[in-house]
């Protein structure tokens, strides 16, 4: 697939692509713990995600 | 059982920057036992040159090669063009092959019109599937520009202020809550050598935050890619990451104009290529784009690394 500039600015505006980073509006640290957690819209069962966590020896 | 890299212990940096999978190199702000720190930060010492720096790291990947192809990842931005400025200049042309897309020739088509079109072999880069790279691995190892930007600055530093970057530490700290207060200093306090800025400590926690992330991106993907083996990074090792620590922000980034970003990098290119309009007016671009939706780069991306390179899936 050629990745021409127009059809990246098309996927662009559809997913929000760009990685650019954005200016903060304050400097203070925020971290997410943990970051294993599939995005809401990713049919993945969370049971079988905290099944094979516990295998790990990881309990959430 | 260690980790190089596992999605259920690592945090996300959502402010001030965004970072996926943060490890604290220092481990001063935040210990994670679990995981190895693949390469250790910098000493405050006298650096090498970045000319010896660069020939180091060409000599290295050559030997490494052996009769292997070299597969050169070419965004056509600063970092990728130094990495095959320097390979051209001991490797054999018919050793290189470069995967570029057509943004590659976009970026720097001067580049691409005098030593790439109808010189070296070409392949498609595609940001959509890691195919041509698994391709590649068969009769060959993948080079990167990787690691140099964690040596020099931070993405960050494009949407800063002036006013913020010139900051002093001690200013910056008075304007954080107090939690961030205790884990900025703990940080701070980390680094070998003073900072003497805002610039220099966006510089810090890219380097120690966001350094064992980017080495391992393509790894999280490619089950067959084994870092320093058949993956190798330019910017990686224990020599550039002395040069990351002892040299100041000053020299990385003289001042705050951004056509300024990395121009020692730029100037030793132009050594190579004579191109002055390039070390003058190039600008930082972010070559590193988002081709793939949080989902479907989740779908392929393996949740855990294990030190003897084992990845861990998880199946929807």
């Amino acid at each position: 697939m050629v990745n021409e500039l127009p059809d990246l600015i098309k996927e662009d505006q559809r997913y929000n692509l760009h990685a650019h980073p954005e200016r903060p509006s304050n400097y203070n640290l925020v971290f997410v713990f943990p970051n294993w957690a599939p995005p809401l819209e990713v049919n993945i069962d969370k049971k079988q995600i905290l099944s094979d966590l516990a295998k790990l020896g990881i309990k959430l | 059982m260690k980790y190089y890299h596992h999605a259920g212990m690592t945090p996300t940096m959502k402010n001030p920057d965004y970072m996926y999978n943060v490890f604290d190199r220092t481990r001063a702000m935040i210990n994670i036992p679990q995981i190895e720190c693949i390469t250790p930060i910098g000493q405050a010492v006298e650096p090498k040159s970045l000319e010896e720096l660069c020939y180091n790291s060409a000599q290295n990947i050559v030997s490494q090669a052996v009769s292997k192809k070299i597969y050169v990842t070419w965004s056509g931005g600063i970092d990728s063009t130094l990495v095959l400025s320097e390979l051209l200049k001991i490797a054999p042309k018919s050793q290189l092959t470069v995967f570029m897309d057509n943004n590659s020739i976009k970026e720097y088509p001067e580049f691409y019109s005098k030593y790439i079109k109808g010189q070296l072999e070409t392949r498609q880069m595609s940001f959509y599937t890691d195919d041509p790279l698994r391709v590649a691995l068969k009769d060959g190892i993948v080079v990167t520009g990787h690691l140099i930007d964690p040596v020099f600055g931070a993405n960050i530093y494009q949407v800063l202020p002036e006013e913020k970057l010139k900051q002093s530490i001690q200013d910056f700290l008075t304007e954080v809550d107090r939690l961030s207060f205790v884990k900025y200093t703990k940080l701070i306090n980390a680094c070998p050598r003073p900072l003497v800025n805002v610039k220099d400590l966006f510089w810090w926690m890219d380097y120690t935050l966001n350094y064992q992330s980017e080495q391992l991106m393509w790894l999280l993907e490619i089950e067959e890619m084994i870092l320093d083996k058949n993956l190798f990074h330019f910017g990686a090792g224990e020599d550039w990451n002395n040069y990351a620590v002892s040299t100041p922000a000053e020299i990385k980034w003289p001042g705050y104009d951004f056509n300024y970003y990395k121009m020692e990098i730029k100037k030793h290119i132009q050594k190579f290529t004579g191109d002055e309009n390039y070390t003058k007016n190039k600008l930082k671009m972010p070559s590193w784009r988002k081709y793939r939706t949080d989902q479907q780069r989740w779908q392929n991306k393996a949740v855990w690394i294990t030190t003897d390179w084992k990845r861990g899936w998880l199946t929807p």
